[in-house]
């Protein structure tokens, strides 16, 4: 029986905490190092500039629904992750309606303006906590598809004893059995790279932290999220491989035509 | 005779104040947070409770019979068309690109 092994996701509690913390001094008046501003008295501002910040407003304002509709997706998915326990889904889940909490409240804010200057601070804001929101979109995505990939190598598991069980059954009946047997061993190999490559893409995503405008870091970022990727990819097509050779082995034993007397050993 | 007194009144003040945290409820309040990391897992003697299992739509893990196997196939063939999302959305991660912004 393949072990699988619970993910670092408290770690992903404390990275999705980076999101958090510029866009919530924002909205509360500070600016993103945490230095308390002080509003200026709005100046009467002309036609075109007053243009310039409703143009801006609405910009900003797409913006942050955006990652609010991807924060709502990310949460749901959270949710139906099965390889996490329901405690660490609820923090999780916390965790995100606290930033969706404090993009809305920017929003209310940065519709409210009236100061160039402050807007322009609130909106930059937005520019500047994307690295942050971008890697953990990703490593979030990564996480979800490891977890469903771990989640169908134990279902396969399962399926590839009762196969054992039926091939046995057909053997003590006298049946040749060796190519069957084979094709098991190829599906059981595979669940186990698939197994491999999931545990891989989630190592690679989840020691990542954002580059904060640092190329290097981001450069070094992207190549492990692209490597991880490819090992999402790769368990992909094991499963299918493996899916496949279950196939192959239910359609010989069909032929066989010799029902199961026996169950299961567990494992 | 006196040195063994100042340790047993030692001794109770100890279990004393110890039964004090205990049933004021503040040794809660700085209780760990449920460990969730393996590592945490690896260093206990007791395994934490395990979430329950989910089926997934298979059958009984001790059915070998042709309609389990056809249930059990059934549902792993569900699970692959959501790991095509799943997938899709790792894919699709990556060609994100923030709005533009004016400032």
């Amino acid at each position: 029986m393949i072990k699988n092994k619970l993910f670092h996701l408290a770690t992903y509690a404390a990275a999705i905490s980076f999101l958090v913390l510029p866009v919530i001094s924002v909205a509360q008046g500070q600016d993103a190092t945490g230095q308390t501003i002080t509003a200026p008295a709005a100046a009467p501002v002309s036609a075109a500039t007053a243009k310039k910040m409703e143009k801006a407003k609405e910009r900003a304002g797409q913006e942050i629904d955006r990652r609010i509709s991807t924060l709502n997706d990310l949460n749901a998915r959270i949710q139906d992750m099965q390889k996490i326990t329901s405690d660490f889904k609820k923090t999780l889940n916390l965790t995100i309606q606290a930033q969706i909490s404090a993009f809305s409240a920017l929003k209310a804010k940065i519709v409210a303006n009236t100061d160039e200057a402050t807007l322009k601070s609130d909106v930059q804001s937005i520019t500047q906590s994307y690295r942050v929101y971008a890697l953990v979109f990703q490593q979030v995505r990564i996480s979800a598809a490891a977890d469903r990939i771990v989640t169908l190598t134990t279902m396969m598991t399962t399926l590839g004893s009762k196969l054992q069980a039926r091939i046995t059954a057909a053997q003590n009946a006298g049946a040749q059995v060796g190519s069957l047997t084979t094709t098991l061993t190829n599906m059981s190999t595979k669940l186990q790279d698939a197994n491999a490559k999931a545990q891989q893409a989630v190592a690679l995503s989840i020691a990542l932290v954002p580059d904060l405008g640092d190329k290097t870091i981001l450069a070094s970022n992207n190549a492990a999220l692209k490597t991880a990727r490819t090992s999402i990819h790769a368990a992909r097509k094991d499963l299918d491989a493996a899916r496949k050779d279950a196939h192959t082995i239910i359609k010989g034993l069909k032929s066989l035509s010799i029902t199961a007397t026996t169950t299961p050993t567990a494992q | 005779m006196f040195g063994m007194i100042k340790w047993l009144v030692v001794i109770l003040v100890v279990l004393g104040g110890g039964w004090f945290l205990y049933t004021s409820g503040i040794l809660t309040k700085f209780a760990p947070a449920p460990a969730l990391a393996p590592q945490a897992v690896e260093n206990t003697t007791t395994p934490p409770p395990s979430p329950p299992e989910n089926t997934n739509g298979m059958s009984a893990a001790t059915d070998a019979s042709d309609a389990a196997i056809d249930q059990d196939t059934g549902a792993v063939d569900a699970q692959l068309a959501l790991l095509a999302t799943d997938t899709t959305n790792v894919d699709t991660s990556v060609n994100d690109k923030p709005l533009t912004q004016l400032y």
